[in-house]
C-alpha cells in the first residue's frame, strides 16, 4: 500500500484489521484508531470503501432462484425416500 | 455428522426446532416441508460453491439425503441450520474430493499486499462511490461469480457463508469447525482476492 500518512506500517497494520472493522468486531480501542486513522489518510479509506463495495456486490451476486424443474425433481425424490421408509 | 451428547451442554430452541422434533417423532411427511424452507438457501450455497449448476444441484441433492439419514442423530445442542450448513459443506468437501485431488493454493495476504503497492490512487475508486444500483449489470454479477469460484475452496466457503448467506463469524467457526480467529482471516484475504478482481474489472471497462 502506497500511503501518504507518514507512518506506513500503521497503515499495513489496520489494513489487517479493515474486514473486523466493517464488520462491527473490532474492540472500541481499534475501531477508534482505524477511524483516526482513515480520516487523515486517502489511500486507507480508499482501501476501506472498496472493501465495503465487494462486501456489498458479492452479497448481489449470491443471489440465484431455484429452478423449478430442479425444485419438481427434489420433491419426486423426497417423497421417494419418504415412501421408502 | 454424529457426536457424543455433552452433558453440560444445553438444547438450542430455534424456528426449526419443533419441525425437526416432529419429523424426528416420526412425522416424515413434515419433512418435505423442512426442504421447502431451505432448498432455495441451500441452492445458493451450491451455486457459489460448485463450478456449474448440475454441481449445485447434486450439492443440494445429497444434501437433504444426508440429512435425512442423519437428522435422528441431531443433538440440539447447536441451532439447526449450522448442523444442515455443516452437512452441506462436508457435502461439498466431499463432491470436491471425488472430482479432483490437487492440493488448495493458499491466499497469502503479502501477495495482495505487494499488488497494492502498485501506485493506488489517493482517492475513493469511482466504483466504490458509485450508487450500488448503478453499478450492478449482468456483466459484472458474472465477473464476481467467476472470482468467488476461483477462490480457494477454504476461503471461498468462509466468503460464502459469511457475505452470501449471512451467517455470523461464531456461527461460521461452528460450521465448518474453526476457531472465529481462523474464520476472520480467511474471510479477510477472500474479500481482499475478490476485491483485486473488482479492481482489475474496473480498471478495464468503467
Amino acid at each position: 500500500m502506497t500511503c501518504s500518512s507518514p507512518d506506513h506500517a500503521h497503515c499495513l497494520e489496520l489494513f489487517d484489521k479493515l474486514s473486523e472493522y466493517i464488520d462491527g468486531e473490532t474492540d472500541e480501542s481499534q475501531r477508534l484508531e482505524i477511524e483516526a486513522h482513515i480520516a487523515q489518510c486517502a489511500v486507507c479509506l480508499g482501501c476501506l470503501q472498496s472493501l465495503r463495495r465487494t462486501i456489498a456486490l458479492c452479497k448481489e451476486a449470491g443471489r440465484q432462484t431455484v429452478p423449478a424443474v430442479f425444485s419438481e425433481k427434489l420433491q419426486t425424490m423426497i417423497q421417494h425416500i419418504q415412501s421408502a421408509h | 455428522m454424529t457426536a457424543e451428547p455433552d452433558p453440560n451442554r444445553k438444547n438450542v430452541l430455534d424456528e426449526d426446532t419443533e419441525l425437526v422434533r416432529a419429523i424426528n417423532a416420526g412425522d416424515l411427511q413434515r419433512f418435505q416441508e423442512l426442504v421447502q424452507r431451505y432448498e432455495q438457501k441451500l441452492y445458493t450455497f451450491g451455486r457459489r460453491m460448485c463450478r456449474d449448476e448440475s454441481g449445485a444441484e447434486d450439492l443440494v441433492q445429497d444434501t437433504f439425503l444426508n440429512v435425512f439419514r442423519y437428522l435422528k442423530d441431531f443433538r440440539y445442542e447447536t441451532k439447526f441450520k449450522n448442523w444442515l450448513y455443516r452437512v452441506a459443506a462436508n457435502t461439498a468437501l466431499k463432491q470436491r474430493r471425488r472430482s479432483k485431488f490437487a492440493p488448495e493454493p493458499e491466499l497469502p495476504l503479502e501477495d495482495v499486499l505487494d499488488r497494492e503497492e502498485a501506485a493506488s490512487p489517493a482517492e475513493v475508486p469511482e466504483w466504490a462511490r458509485m450508487p450500488l444500483e448503478q453499478l450492478l449489470n449482468e456483466e459484472l454479477l458474472g465477473i464476481l461469480r467467476q472470482a468467488i469460484w476461483s477462490l480457494p475452496e477454504k476461503f471461498r466457503i468462509v466468503v460464502v457463508l459469511r457475505d452470501i448467506e449471512e451467517f455470523s463469524t461464531e456461527d461460521t467457526a461452528q460450521i465448518l469447525n474453526l476457531s472465529p480467529a481462523n474464520v476472520k482471516v480467511r474471510l479477510h484475504r477472500g474479500r481482499l482476492f475478490l476485491r483485486d478482481k473488482l479492481k482489475g474489472y474496473f480498471r478495464h471497462d468503467v
